[in-house]
């Protein structure tokens, strides 16, 4: 198992051990195959062997029910980071006004670079890889209050550079401890300060992020062609998350776009403007949903599937609800479903190699 | 570890160049203006929050950003935009006018105890009105240092509602117009 893989291609194959041996004591218990105690001994050691040597590394999840408390131990470190970064936030601004201006800056220079070094020694020696991430939500927060309480000291007016700033910084984090929250957070960042930046050079406010949808689509469609398109050496986990946050940033700004014309740069009227985003939502859902069929990404299909019945549904809304009453409506919207649940199962059969059920008949 | 160490060093070096950047502005103010309490209020922050912060009532009022006056900024009143420029302001935080070239500015208002300029925003709604264009002083809140917070912990809260102004502060521009509090006195 190599480094770039990580924590996702461990956890894998320890899942794909469990599974083997689930799979061979069914086999055994059906007579199909047998092994002898001496050979079953062997198998049954190299495989512990091998579970041990994984989760002594990567802290994966050994059986069925370490991994359902896995996901309450994340939730928990989630819910901690927050708290804790509450709290040292309110904690600052209890204690800043009594200090002098050397004494603020100084904890401010400090705070971010005592939560890596918190994240180092965690990742070292620490028991557990979610007091790392613990550790890089408050670290992030630090960077956070960082750049703000020195802007509010000095009176400087807020600047969209200070998101290029904090997502250089997650993302290095994230790259450095393998942390897809980090990353999302530096990519959220890196998508907030290419639209602002966008906005400021065409003249507008560019405070107010949802002005004009161009420039958000554009940097959310960047971000999730990157792991395609720079082939980055990254954690197994790494490409979904781009592709996650990307595509939600894209869905978004189509959406409103659909919703309000008057936030375009085109230069047509209100109603095209529309028109063009409400067709292109489907265009784009659909093609995201081929996209991730062909590439074997559940996570991406999911996206497409549900961003699609939103459209539509929207699109729906907006069509009868005002004309038609309300039994109509909701009848056809269920007949509508329908429509698209026999369409995805098709779709589903499609990719299992399966003739549909007219293609049997 | 390298990403790490490159992480910290990226956030440092920002707050150099804040902080540099900070330092050069305040070694030698272009201009020091006199407010009362009217004109910048105290901010209350409730009590998780012990800092202190002014902020500045600037009257905003611009009749005098004509259509003539946005031209000169190279801005069309029929088309929607936004441009940042240095207003002057007065001692009773009024906007008086607006420029892009500070030397000019300095020449059309060369007392600097009566006039300051600040970084600003025009903004032209596009749209056909009486007040084509609104001009917006950036800087929104000025924070009280340490030092000088002890005018403004003793002041009375008995004289609200304010029949006179408490306190008069001394507010510096550096050469970009950026302000910083220099002085603060209770009035009697």
């Amino acid at each position: 198992m190599d480094e770039a893989s990580g924590r996702a291609g461990a956890q894998r194959r320890a899942d794909r051990i469990r599974a083997f041996r689930e799979e061979l004591a069914e086999l055994e218990r059906e007579g199909v195959i047998g092994f002898g105690p001496e050979q079953k001994a062997r198998l049954d050691a190299h495989l512990e062997s091998v579970l041990r040597a994984l989760a002594e590394r990567f802290d994966v999840d050994i059986t069925a029910s370490e991994r359902q408390i896995s996901w309450g131990m994340r939730i928990a470190s989630t819910i901690a980071g927050a708290a804790l970064c509450a709290a040292a936030v309110l904690f600052f601004y209890r204690v800043w006004g009594v200090l002098p201006v050397w004494a603020q800056v100084a904890i401010l220079l400090a705070a971010p670079a005592a939560g890596v070094a918190g994240m180092e020694f965690c990742s070292r020696r620490g028991p557990s890889r979610y007091y790392t991430g613990l550790l890089g939500i408050l670290a992030c927060a630090a960077a956070l209050l960082n750049l703000s309480a020195l802007a509010a000291i000095f009176n400087l007016p807020d600047s969209p550079d200070s998101f290029l700033v904090w997502s250089v910084f997650a993302l290095l984090l994230a790259y450095a401890y393998r942390l897809p929250l980090l990353l999302a957070g530096g990519l959220v960042s890196a998508i907030a300060f290419l639209t602002m930046t966008t906005l400021r050079w065409t003249g507008l406010d560019w405070a107010a992020l949802d002005q004009r949808m161009e420039p958000l689509i554009g940097a959310g469609a960047l971000v999730a062609a990157l792991p395609a398109a720079a082939r980055l050496r990254q954690p197994d986990e790494f490409p979904w998350v781009y592709r996650i946050v990307g595509l939600l940033t894209v869905f978004s700004g189509v959406a409103i776009g659909g919703l309000n014309g008057n936030q375009s740069y085109l230069p047509f009227g209100s109603g095209r403007v529309e028109a063009m985003y409400q067709g292109a939502g489907f265009l784009v859902a659909a093609f995201v949903m081929r996209y991730g069929v062909r590439s074997g990404q559940p996570g991406v299909v999911n996206l497409g599937a549900g961003f699609f019945a939103l459209f539509l549904y929207l699109r729906l809304f907006e069509w009868w609800w005002d004309w038609m009453p309300g039994y109509v409506f909701f009848f056809l919207v269920g007949c509508i479903s329908l429509g698209l649940l026999f369409a995805f199962q098709r779709v589903r059969r499609r990719t299992r190699g399966e003739p549909s059920s007219q293609e049997r008949l | 570890m390298r990403p790490a160490v490159l992480a910290c060093g990226w956030l440092l070096a920002a707050d150099a160049f804040l902080l540099v950047d900070a330092a050069l502005e305040r070694r030698a103010p272009a201009a020091e203006l006199r407010f009362d309490e009217r004109a910048f209020p105290l901010s209350d922050y409730g009590r998780d929050n012990t800092a202190l912060r002014l902020r500045p009532q600037w009257r905003e009022t611009a009749l005098w950003l004509t259509a003539g006056k946005l031209a000169e900024f190279g801005l069309d009143p029929r088309s929607r935009a936004r441009k940042q420029v240095l207003a002057v302001v007065n001692r009773q935080g009024e906007v008086v006018g607006a420029g892009l070239d500070p030397a000019r500015l300095g020449e059309l208002y060369p007392d600097r105890t009566a006039y300051a300029f600040t970084p600003a925003v025009i903004t032209v709604s596009g749209t056909a009105s009486a007040t084509p264009a609104a001009i917006h002083v950036l800087t929104r809140s000025v924070h009280v240092p340490a030092h000088l917070r002890g005018v403004f912990d003793r002041l009375d809260p008995a004289r609200i509602p304010l029949t006179a102004p408490r306190y008069e502060v001394s507010v510096c521009f550096g050469p970009s117009g950026r302000m910083w509090l220099c002085g603060a006195r209770a009035l009697p």
